[in-house]
């Protein structure tokens, strides 16, 4: 009887040493999920060339009006609204494409979404633009640190 | 667990979204900070050179009261980069000075790209020892009463 048993029980040993290390694999991966895990829709997708850049904050982003800004235009609601070229070399600081439309929205939210290597100048004509429209909530989106 | 997991695998987006709040200087509604020790501070960005500006009150005996003085401190880039550390140091000095301060100006140049403004709002909120000035301003706004672009000139008939 003993025979009989013996090869039963190592094979149960043997299994019970595997397990352990599996959940506290699963346990780490399921951890790492929930941290990052989100389910925000991806910025821009058609554009390739578009990335948004890295922040340490961890405040989430409500739903609002959103203002893309990249190299190459400003769109509204992901609507193309202007070239940001004009606006790059021009000394205008109004931009007359997105102003009547942030005007008729004055009081909410808004999210401006800039491509990390569009330069300063053109958030500080859309945040002034923003401003003279009455849009007093402005929100600049990145991308999380704990992006996947 | 095992139900868990896949759900999360399959849902997840594999970029987090954040935001980081923003407060327009010139909109003429920020409400006025607490007196302290340190009575303007700036954070200016031109490449990769920052310059720290402060007013610090005079807290000599022979000072008058509210005189100032200005305190400027220049960050040279730490080879290519943005040197954060020597910017977060710098600003630390400031918050113990005033450590009621929360508010910082912050005016990156034109040519600034939007990476490195995130990264200095970033570093002038919190540093490793804590916080350090968690409302950011961002300057280089012309201030002014909100005016209406001009209509469009009529066409002739």
């Amino acid at each position: 009887m003993r025979r009989l048993t013996r090869p039963a029980r190592k094979r149960a040993d043997f299994g019970a040493a595997a397990l352990a290390p599996m959940v506290d694999m699963l346990t780490i991966l399921l951890v790492f999920l929930l941290k990052s895990w989100s389910t925000d829709p991806p910025v821009r997708p058609d554009d390739k060339t578009f990335a948004l850049p890295t922040s340490t904050s961890e405040r989430p982003v409500y739903t609002s009006l959103e203002l893309d800004v990249t190299e190459e235009a400003i769109y509204l609601g992901g609507v193309r609204a202007a070239g940001s070229r004009f606006y790059v070399e021009q000394d205008e600081t109004l931009i007359r494409e997105i102003y009547e439309a942030l005007q008729m929205r004055a009081g909410q939210p808004l999210q401006v979404r800039m491509d990390e290597d569009a330069p300063y100048e053109l958030l500080r004509k859309v945040l002034f633009t923003a401003q003279q429209a009455g849009v007093e909530d402005v929100t600049v989106v990145a991308a999380s640190r704990s992006s996947l | 667990m095992f139900l868990l997991l896949p759900f999360l695998l399959l849902t997840t987006s594999v970029q987090k979204l954040v935001g980081l709040d923003l407060r327009i200087p010139s909109s003429g509604d920020l409400p006025p900070e607490l007196p302290g020790a340190v009575e303007d501070l700036t954070v200016r960005a031109e490449g990769k050179t920052l310059t720290v500006q402060a007013s610090v009150r005079k807290s000599d005996v022979g000072a008058n009261i509210g005189e100032t003085e200005a305190r400027v401190v220049e960050v040279d880039p730490a080879g290519e980069a943005l040197d954060l550390a020597g910017l977060q140091a710098a600003l630390r000095t400031f918050k113990r000075l005033d450590p009621e301060r929360t508010r910082v100006l912050l005016i990156p140049g034109d040519a600034v790209p939007g990476r490195d403004v995130v990264l200095l709002m970033d570093a002038v909120r919190a540093d490793r020892d804590g916080e350090l000035f968690p409302e950011v301003a961002l300057g280089g706004i012309e201030a002014g009463p909100a005016e209406a672009p001009a209509a469009p000139a009529e066409e002739a008939p």
